[in-house]
């Protein structure tokens, strides 16, 4: 079987390990509005109309599935502390994964969002599990799309 | 006289153009009979004679560069709307009907116009995606309009991966067996159906039937769990022989 699942955009790129969905997309701008690079992986269909944040989508993740999305902000935030702190794509741990920290909150599951900035492009890394109490396996799901995921000068 | 010979050398010129045209039509269905498995020639017949004429059977598979079903790959491309995507179709519970489709062809319009109005349901549960050929071939723009809400992944490569021989082309993969179930030309969604039916009733695919054997919903093992605790507390572990009273009065008899 071909493994040839990598995609790439915006200079971005992500190879979705086998069971994975991916996309790279990137909202059509409103008048006066400027818009980001967003990267999707999850192990369920991509659903159609879910949000940047993976709305519409958590909600069909089993006890074994996993969603991680990276968003890119605009270059302005990518000088502030709250994106510098981290100059890479960070690993997760699965202590990092907390039932607070969904956008919102559907029982049994956990969050994860960490900001970085990597050559100058801001981005923030947000990753739902479905069951909290299968963390460490899922923890490890993620970082294989997360350990994936490259970084070049933007588009 | 004059004018009757021009007159009677343009009749000829097009009556030739006439017969040359039916010629050329009469080529092109035999050619698309031969691709389809019907060989007019007698001389293919077993008998020497004009028999009926020999189709494939359906079952088998009528591109010879793909030997293997399980050569199966995810659906990588691009989204009409310019976007990166890559499908998952083997190693997942779902399963997944990929729809080879034109802009351009007739029958293919059929089906455009089917999913426009919302992906049909497909026996099995199984994901639709359309599959077009990349931004070399087709319009994004085009594409965009034809398909509604329907998944649609742009790519040449999957063509020539999935060695599809001409549009509507449909491809049945079961995600848990990551190998293709069914394949072939539909020229009208109830066919369709019937292809994925069979793959479905063959047992060479997870109906979400046999699916829901394996797989259990969060309130079904939560429940699980509570009733695994009580039991505990009562002090009652796997293999306890009160859990399998050998008759009603017996089970009774223990509370």
């Amino acid at each position: 079987m071909s493994t040839d699942r990598r995609i790439s955009s915006a200079g971005l790129s992500v190879t979705p390990p086998s069971g994975w969905e991916a996309t790279i997309y990137q909202r059509p701008a409103r008048p006066g509005e400027v818009t980001y690079p967003v990267v999707h992986a999850a192990t369920v269909p991509l659903v159609a109309g879910r949000g940047d944040y993976g709305g519409g989508l958590v909600e069909t993740l089993s006890a074994a599935d996993v969603f991680v999305s990276f968003l890119e902000f605009g270059p302005d935030a990518a000088t502030t502390p709250l994106f510098t702190q981290l100059r890479a794509v960070p690993g997760l741990t699965p202590d990092m994964y907390r039932p607070r920290q969904l956008q919102r909150t559907i029982v049994g599951q956990a969050g994860v969002q960490r900001f970085f900035t990597v050559g100058g492009r801001a981005f923030c890394l947000y990753s739902v599990i479905g069951a909290v109490a299968n963390r460490v396996v899922l923890t490890a799901r993620a970082n294989q799309v997360i350990g994936s995921f490259h970084i070049g000068p933007g588009a | 006289m004059t004018a009757l010979v021009v007159g009677l050398t343009v009749a000829v010129a097009l009556l030739a153009l006439l017969v040359a045209g039916l010629l050329r039509g009469h080529a092109e269905v035999l050619r698309a009979l031969h691709q389809m498995g019907v060989d007019l020639d007698p001389s293919a017949s077993p008998t020497g004679g004009a028999g009926p004429v020999g189709v494939a059977a359906p079952t088998t598979r009528p591109t010879p560069a793909r030997p293997d079903a399980a050569d199966v790959v995810d659906l990588a491309g691009t989204t009409p709307g310019g976007d990166a995507i890559s499908l998952a179709v083997s190693d997942v519970r779902h399963d997944t009907l990929i729809a080879f489709l034109t802009s351009g062809c007739a029958t293919c319009r059929g089906f455009w116009d089917a999913f426009r109005t919302g992906p049909p349901a497909v026996p099995g549960g199984a994901r639709l995606v359309a599959v077009t050929r990349g931004r070399e071939a087709e319009s994004p723009g085009a594409i965009a309009g034809l398909a509604g809400s329907t998944p649609v992944v742009m790519s040449s490569e999957l063509w020539e991966h999935y060695d599809i021989p001409y549009a509507p082309y449909f491809v049945y993969v079961s995600g848990p067996a990551g190998r293709v179930v069914g394949e072939g030309v539909a020229a009208g969604w109830e066919e369709v159906k019937a292809l994925v039916a069979n793959a479905v009733a063959d047992g060479t695919t997870s109906s979400p039937a046999r699916r829901g054997a394996h797989e259990r919903s969060r309130a079904d093992q939560e429940r699980d769990d509570a009733v695994d605790r009580q039991l505990r507390a009562a002090g009652i572990g796997p293999g306890d022989p009160r859990l399998y009273p050998t008759s009603i009065s017996d089970g009774a008899g223990r509370e």
